[in-house]
């Protein structure tokens, strides 16, 4: 033992090359489902600014898609209830603190009808593009008849105008249909958890 | 139903309620909260970002595809600026016009007896021994030969020495075969007003056979002393300057003429008038020439600067 010690090694040990998530200790599962919301949130962002700078441009027939609005949706559908519903919460506070949201009460709108059309999805329907989508649009297009009844309640807008907000959750069901496939992909990162 | 509604959801449900109703209480007394300003901060790059890409690629769009549709504005644009150019430059014209009508009305309203046709210059003689121009009325308006051309403001410009049927040429007092009898207004002193005299200076005038013992003063107006071509008191120009001529037995005046004769654009010929002795003159049936009308004989100036 005291000769080990006294010969010194002339090999140095091989440096440890790794990514940042490996420095953060975590398995190999924990590391992808990390992955995935980061994916989520950049998504997010994508969508708050391209929202804010290129479709609050544009207004097809009076109407404004809101894509952030039918990607946490979406993602709140794709999800489940028991993920989806603390996503939901999540985006929809900070969706409102984007300040692209209208108000506070949004947050509420967003997370019962994420909620509800992601219920109403797992209970009756499969689990298929079609299924997800249109329950998710769906809410959508409740989610603007809600705004409409609080413009209406606060004497922001007029009856007039119901045609327009039923256009723009059209408009963001629509958006969907390309973007589920986005959402699955991403979904699918780590492995399927969904428990259904 | 109630294997999903879960109590996980259900508090999710509560605190969404709860958010909304405190966040939109919150908003509504503070403004912009703490929470918001931070969000807002860590978009901003990505906003900002996202705007100048856009710009970026607007930009390319434009040059790809907007590049005839901009040059046919362009187009469009000069040819409307070039319109546009054109109607100021009649306005211009019109008010200028408009002034000079102006003041030719006021010269009637104090000589009720003129009786005037206005006319634009339409050419310039380009020779150098002569000084005249064309205007656009001829004996067709009332114009003959010998009829007086003034400014609107009454300051004389010459003679017509032509007139054909829808023009006529002014010989200007600038030139040294015009002679006009003229009077020192202050003074009263007579004498022969002709241009052309003053080598190197040709825009003057000369006033010939003043009196050796004229007193002349600077900037004293000269004024026509009125005849059958001319009538009295018409502005002929200012002096500038005065000395003897070389016999030594008569003064002579530089004068500055009172028509700036170079800027015109329109004159008044004065076809008819009425002389001191209540007759009416056409100049045209008159004796011409300023040349034979006699001097009067001077008075006795006031005290002033000895020119």
């Amino acid at each position: 033992m005291a000769r080990w010690n006294r010969t010194k090694s002339e090999f140095k040990p091989d440096a440890v090359h790794g990514t940042f998530l490996k420095t953060l200790r975590m398995t190999r599962q924990q590391r992808l489902r990390f992955s995935k919301w980061l994916c989520y949130v950049l998504l997010l962002i994508v969508s708050v600014v391209v929202q804010d700078v290129i479709l609050s441009r544009f207004r097809f027939f009076g109407a404004t898609p809101e894509l952030v609005v039918a990607l946490i949706l979406l993602m709140t559908v794709v999800e489940g209830t028991e993920v989806g519903s603390l996503f939901v919460l999540i985006a929809s506070v900070i969706y409102y603190y984007t300040g692209t949201a209208p108000g506070a009460y949004c947050i509420g709108y967003l997370c019962f009808l994420g909620i509800f059309a992601t219920m109403l999805r797992q209970m009756y329907l499969n689990r298929n593009r079609g299924a997800i989508v249109m329950c998710a649009g769906a809410a959508a297009i409740l989610y603007e008849v809600c705004i409409f009844a609080t413009g209406i309640f606060q004497g922001l807008t007029r009856w007039s105008k119901l045609p327009v907000f039923l256009l723009a959750g059209v408009y963001n069901l629509l958006i969907m249909i390309p973007l589920y496939p986005l959402i699955c992909k991403i979904g699918t990162i780590g492995g399927n958890t969904w428990k259904e | 139903m109630r294997n999903l509604f879960t109590t996980r959801v259900k508090a999710i449900l509560v605190i969404a309620v709860l958010l909304a109703v405190g966040l939109g209480i919150l908003s509504g007394i503070t403004g912009e909260t703490v929470p918001e300003l931070v969000v807002k901060g860590l978009m901003k790059p990505f906003r900002a970002a996202g705007t100048a890409l856009t710009s970026t690629a607007e930009k390319y769009y434009g040059y790809m595809f907007r590049y005839e549709a901009l040059a046919a504005q362009n187009e469009v644009l000069l040819e409307r600026i070039a319109e546009m150019e054109d109607v100021a430059r009649q306005a211009d014209f019109v008010q200028r016009e408009n002034e000079r009508l102006r003041q030719a009305a006021n010269l009637q309203a104090t000589h009720e007896d003129y009786e005037m046709v206005d006319a634009y210059i339409i050419g310039w003689s380009t020779t150098d021994w002569e000084n005249t121009f064309t205007i656009n009325r001829g004996t067709n308006a009332g114009i003959q030969e010998n009829m007086c051309a003034v400014t609107a403001n009454g300051e004389v410009v010459g003679l017509v020495t032509e007139a054909g049927t829808n023009y006529a040429e002014i010989t200007t007092v600038l030139d040294s075969t015009l002679e006009i009898s003229g009077t020192i207004s202050t003074s009263g002193y007579n004498g022969m007003v002709s241009g052309g005299y003053i080598n190197g200076n040709e825009t003057l005038l000369q006033m010939n056979y003043l009196p050796s013992s004229a007193i002349i003063r600077n900037k004293d107006q000269v004024v026509t002393s009125g005849s059958t071509v001319y009538p009295r008191g018409l502005i002929i120009g200012s002096v500038v300057d005065a000395g003897f001529e070389e016999t030594g037995v008569a003064k002579y005046a530089l004068l500055d003429p009172a028509a700036d004769i170079s800027s015109m654009e329109q004159v008044f010929i004065i076809t008819k008038y009425t002389t001191d002795a209540n007759t009416t003159a056409v100049p045209s049936e008159g004796t011409d020439t300023a040349a034979t009308e006699a001097t009067q004989p001077s008075t006795l100036p006031p005290e002033g600067n000895v020119g």
